[in-house]
């Protein structure tokens, strides 16, 4: 351990305050979500970019982007 | 198989979707902008300045939301959270004044974004996650908020393209619906599966007031004050700022596109890195590496392939600091009341982000150059190296002990 946490007992932490139910299918769901979400944003940067290939700087979108 | 998972893990899973859904649709609201604008007859400056309240409104919540949330349990404020956010995007779509937008949109999503999002999940996943994988876990939610501004970004503008802006943003609002399934999977322990003691509320102050004088804890505030400036200076006035070197728009875009996809890689990795190392080294290697960043890329003639290499390094830089500095806070004083005392040092997050973003443009319109922001953002780069290697990082044992 790095952090000396060891010590105090915690890796055996058991939930005090929280817990989780998971479920298959919701896991399943969750899963293919982020998959989704991994290629379907690279996939959507390329059609966004194909679609509009003059991208204007001053156009505001851009100042929120990655904040 | 996914339904074999333990907890830990089906807790980060599930906050991670969370994480990116509502932190993904946050980040659309610029691509509104200008049809809000019109349509309500407004200015563009009175929808940046609902959406400049909505950021301050996320971060001023972070502290008061997170007690709760370590109080409480994270599924009451989540599903709330969840109801307020598509209420509130629903809400902007039926407004008729700025005064409407001003409550819809900066205020009630801004206070749903603040219960949806990193500090809430953090309150849940520290009580969850056995300590040696915290790191893992928090990089992981960390990396899915990434890939969630990274995914919805360009999803916001097909959207915008196929209906109407109201249709598009009530879209968005059912897609935020989904986080209700996976907030009601976390739920408070029942006695016999929790062999823990649940602190009395009124702990809370007697933790607060040893954090407010844990030469550590202040240390960690600034060190985080220090990456919101970086991230909201870079986000806002890189284009501007290669626009001025006169870099092509498109490649600005990537540049930023770069950014947000490196970030997804960064998170992951600086979270994985903090399990295997001390987290206060890894943050000072971390804003050590943004400060020789930051110094390449001054040398450097700024050309669109200086500006995307520059993405890609400072991308890999940019949130990994999140992973780190929350589980050096929780480090320092244990998981009970974690969602707190992240959410203080996410609210200095916020008042550097507003900062930098403000002095960026502040600057440029008194010099005319970007350049006295840079050298700032490289000297705070160094200051934020240098506090984190003399940082305190040993754990308050007091704290430590009374939980378990």
């Amino acid at each position: 351990m790095t952090d000396g946490s060891a010590v105090l007992g915690e890796t055996e932490l058991p939930a005090f305050a929280q817990a989780v139910e998971g479920d298959g299918l919701l896991t399943w769901i969750a899963v293919v979500a982020l998959v989704l979400l991994a290629f379907g944003g690279v996939i959507l940067w390329v059609v966004w970019f194909a679609m509009a290939p003059s991208i204007q700087l001053t156009d505001p979108t851009w100042f929120f982007l990655c904040s | 198989m996914p339904k074999r998972l333990p907890s830990w893990a089906t807790a980060t899973l599930y906050g991670t979707l969370i994480v990116a859904l509502s932190m993904g649709v946050r980040q659309t609201f610029g691509v509104f902008l200008i049809p809000i604008s019109e349509t309500l007859e407004i200015g563009r400056s009175q929808v940046s300045f609902t959406l400049a309240v909505q950021n301050l409104i996320f971060g001023l919540g972070q502290p008061f939301i997170g007690a709760l949330a370590d109080r409480r349990g994270v599924r009451p404020i989540l599903m709330l959270g969840v109801l307020l956010y598509a209420l509130g995007l629903w809400g902007v779509t039926v407004v008729s004044n700025v005064w409407g937008l001003l409550f819809a949109l900066g205020l009630v999503v801004g206070l749903a974004q603040s219960m949806t999002t990193f500090v809430v999940i953090f309150s849940a996943l520290g009580a969850l996650v056995p300590t040696q994988r915290r790191g893992l876990a928090f990089g992981l939610v960390t990396a899915g908020g990434s890939l969630g501004m990274f995914a919805f970004v360009p999803l916001a503008q097909i959207l915008l393209s196929m209906m109407s802006w109201q249709g598009a943003l009530v879209s968005l609002a059912l897609l935020i619906l989904l986080i209700l399934l996976f907030a009601l999977a976390f739920r408070r322990p029942t006695s016999a599966s929790s062999q823990a003691v649940t602190l009395p509320s009124s702990s809370l102050k007697p933790v607060l007031a040893t954090a407010f004088r844990h030469p550590g804890y202040l240390l960690l505030n600034l060190g985080f004050f220090v990456c919101g400036f970086h991230v909201a200076f870079i986000a806002i006035h890189f284009p501007a700022y290669l626009a001025d070197y006169a870099v092509a728009p498109f490649v600005a875009a990537s540049a930023l596109a770069v950014i947000g996809l490196a970030n997804v890689v960064g998170s992951y990795l600086f979270g994985s890195l903090s399990d295997r190392f001390v987290k206060k080294r890894v943050l000072s290697g971390l804003y050590f590496a943004r400060a020789v960043v930051f110094v390449l890329f001054l040398l450097v003639p700024v050309t669109g392939t200086s500006a995307l290499v520059f993405g890609f390094a400072i991308g890999l830089l940019w949130l990994g600091t999140v992973p780190l500095t929350s589980g050096l806070v929780a480090q320092l004083f244990g998981v009970r009341y974690l969602g707190t005392l992240y959410g203080i040092v996410f609210l200095s997050h916020q008042v550097g982000a507003f900062l930098g973003a403000w002095l960026g443009g502040a600057v440029y319109d008194v010099t005319g150059s970007y350049l006295p922001v840079w050298y700032t953002a490289l000297a705070l780069s160094l200051v934020a190296a240098f506090i984190h290697v003399i940082l305190d990082d040993r754990p308050v044992r007091g704290l430590q002990e009374q939980r378990v």
